[in-house]
């Protein structure tokens, strides 16, 4: 879990182009959106291409993201029980 | 002041091919938006393929041209042809209104060719019809063809010309498809404008073509005349509508500063995202407009970008002319937290004056203003 | 109408009236425009999303706005006329290579060539009006026009005009003018503006 937390971090930053950001200032448990990292509705869309590309999960109800995208762990946790991808 | 007045006009969409007969498919409810084949995951509204080729062969349109050209040179033709007004004349500019233009010939080749770029495409509409004018091309997203309105007000109004004829038009091509689906903006069922139940827009195709005079030529609808428009900037996201509507309020307030009056009408952008009709509706009620009458067009059209705004001031200029309010197809429980007068079913309604808004990406708004 | 400041942005230099502000050897455009980002501590995380046509614009507004008294104009009296050739046509390219695969809606966004004003607008807070003209080239003639209509209007104040033409790395141009009705300074007609534009 911790090494899917850590890919996650730094895909998050890749995908997302926060470049001022490094992947150990990110908390896990912190939101994504709103007063923690400062995310926007296109950064969550963006997540729902990283989710399809990387782990092969299919979002097509935005309303469900937007739990699933709460902190970094709750997406870890997601991938974890949903992903085809044997990690 | 001399009033400026419309001498022509055309629709191009999947409902027909004159302002008229489009007109009269809205009147009698019928929809363009059609699912294009059985597992098709969103309906689209379509030009009929075969009566476009129909056409171009009737004015014999060169291969050369794209088809998105040769839907601006079919609708421009149209509505000049009921007109008076002489398209080569020194006195008489075009102004081409589109948000993608000719972004389909990508999918065949993605490179950069000078066809795809819209100045060579108005270019050669222009050549078309041997303007003297080199052509303006406006791009501003879903409001251009509002914006291209309020622009060619603006040019005759301080006499720059005598004759401004505006065409906006979009094509549907998997490039705006994908872009919307990656938005998870497309309702999987005809859209359903300010309606409890909307999930998403639907998407169309089409042309709106108006010719601007301030001569003292014919005038069509009834002597309507355009008075005032203006745009904005909510200044908030780059593709989320503003959460307060204070954007698109200020466009539709600085226009009724211009007007003087309030319209009888609105025409609303209504695109049928959870997010645009709830703004809209604030933008409305902020603006003290709550008890005008309001529609949405889109479940007929589709939302037809850069053509949007000018194909729903043509139905608008009919049905003022007609003393007809056009209800708003597929609305069925009003569903937005701010309350305006928003007509669902076609009725008789007398009303002198109307104003036309849209939104867009990059935060643009933009109103129009057209009274008998 | 008078220029209040003028910026340009081409071939590696940066550029506020007469004064270069930054040259680098290197002409790509996105790494010179990350080191004046850094050299200047703008902080603004939402450069880095940008597209390099969007990067460009914002760049030049930064430059532009540098001594512009803002806080004298209402949000709604900042007006923007901008245009350009290219449209979007490389990010255009890059969003349909995505869709190839999975759609990126990060690109399809900038597919509009009025986002870049929404940028500057939301970095400023500027609400008034706003224009995007494509053309084949600088048209003196189109943005001298336009903007003299915004003044006829109110409540325009200040103009922004712009041209801003990405086309790759090494073939980029922006230009900016901040245009007031009134006033003094140079002013604003088709002389002037070809001759800025010969720097």
């Amino acid at each position: 879990m911790d090494e899917l937390i850590q890919e996650l971090k730094e895909k998050i930053i890749a995908q997302l182009n926060l470049e001022d950001i490094e992947p150990d200032e990110i908390d896990a448990s912190q939101p994504l959106f709103g007063d923690g990292l400062g995310l926007d509705s296109i950064d969550a869309l963006e997540l729902i291409v990283l989710m399809e590309r990387d782990y092969n999960i299919k979002i097509t109800d935005t309303s469900e993201g937007r739990n699933i995208f709460s902190t970094i762990t709750t997406m870890a946790e997601y991938i974890t029980a949903n992903s085809n991808r044997n990690i | 002041m001399q009033k400026i007045t419309i001498s022509g006009s055309n629709i191009i969409s999947s409902l027909g091919f004159t302002s008229e007969e489009n007109f009269q498919n809205v009147l009698s409810g019928q929809s363009g938006l059609k699912f294009q084949s059985k597992d098709a995951p969103q309906p689209l509204s379509k030009i009929d393929a075969e009566i476009f080729q129909e056409q171009i062969m009737g004015l014999g349109l060169s291969k050369k041209l794209t088809r998105f050209e040769k839907l601006c040179i079919l609708s421009i033709n149209d509505a000049v042809s009921q007109s008076s007004i002489d398209i080569k004349s020194e006195d008489c500019l075009i102004i081409l209104a589109t948000t993608k233009g000719n972004i389909g010939l990508l999918e065949t080749n993605n490179e950069r060719s000078k066809a795809i770029h819209l100045w060579e495409s108005a270019g050669k509409i222009a050549a078309y019809f041997h303007a003297s004018n080199k052509p303006l091309v406006i791009s501003n997203a879903c409001v251009s063809s509002v914006l291209a309105q309020v622009v060619a007000m603006r040019m005759l109004k301080s006499k720059q010309y005598k004759n401004i004829v505006v065409c906006g038009a979009d094509l549907i091509s998997d490039f705006i498809i994908s872009g919307f689906q990656s938005f998870k903006a497309l309702s999987p069922l005809p859209c359903k404008p300010f309606d409890l139940n909307r999930n998403g827009l639907s998407l169309g195709e089409g042309a709106g073509t108006l010719i601007f005079t301030n001569e003292n030529s014919k005038a069509l609808f009834g002597g309507a005349a355009v008075l005032a428009g203006a745009s904005s900037n909510d200044a908030n996201h780059i593709s989320g509508p503003s959460r307060t509507g204070d954007g698109l309020a200020n466009a539709i307030l600085s226009t009724l500063n211009q007007s003087k009056i309030h319209p009888g009408f609105i025409s609303a952008h209504g695109t049928a995202t959870p997010y645009n009709d709830e703004m809209e509706a604030k933008a409305i009620a902020l603006s003290g407009l709550q008890e005008v009458p309001v529609n949405s067009l889109k479940s007929f059209f589709g939302h037809t970008l850069g053509a949007a705004g000018i194909i729903e001031t043509i139905i608008t200029l009919f049905a003022m002319d007609k003393s007809i309010a056009i209800g708003t197809l597929g609305h069925e429980e009003y569903g937005v937290s701010e309350k305006i007068n928003l007509i669902s079913k076609t009725v008789d309604l007398q009303f002198n004056s109307f104003l036309k808004i849209a939104s867009g990406f990059g935060g643009c708004n933009a109103a129009i203003f057209y009274s008998k | 109408m008078h220029i209040i400041n003028y910026c340009s942005i081409r071939k590696g230099k940066i550029a506020n009236a007469e004064r270069v502000l930054f040259s680098s050897d290197e002409y790509q455009l996105s790494s010179f425009l990350k080191s004046y980002y850094k050299i200047n501590k703008i902080s603004y995380p939402k450069f880095y999303k940008m597209d390099a046509q969007c990067k460009l614009a914002f760049i030049a507004s930064e430059v532009l706005f540098t001594d512009f008294d803002r806080e004298k104009y209402k949000d709604e009296e900042i007006a923007m006329v901008f245009a350009n050739s290219e449209s979007t046509l490389s990010t255009d390219m890059d969003y349909w290579e995505s869709a190839q695969t999975i759609a990126s809606p990060a690109l399809f966004v900038y597919t509009l060539p009025n986002i870049m004003m929404g940028e500057i607008a939301i970095r400023n807070k500027i609400k008034g009006e706003n224009l995007f003209f494509i053309a084949e080239d600088f048209d003196s003639n189109l943005l001298l026009q336009q903007t003299e209509l915004l003044f006829q209007n109110n409540p325009t104040k200040i103009v922004i005009v712009g041209w801003v033409n990405y086309e790759s790395e090494e073939r980029y141009l922006a230009r900016l003018f901040l245009i007031t009705k009134t006033g003094d300074g140079m002013l604003f007609n088709k002389e002037n503006i070809e001759k800025l534009n010969k720097d």
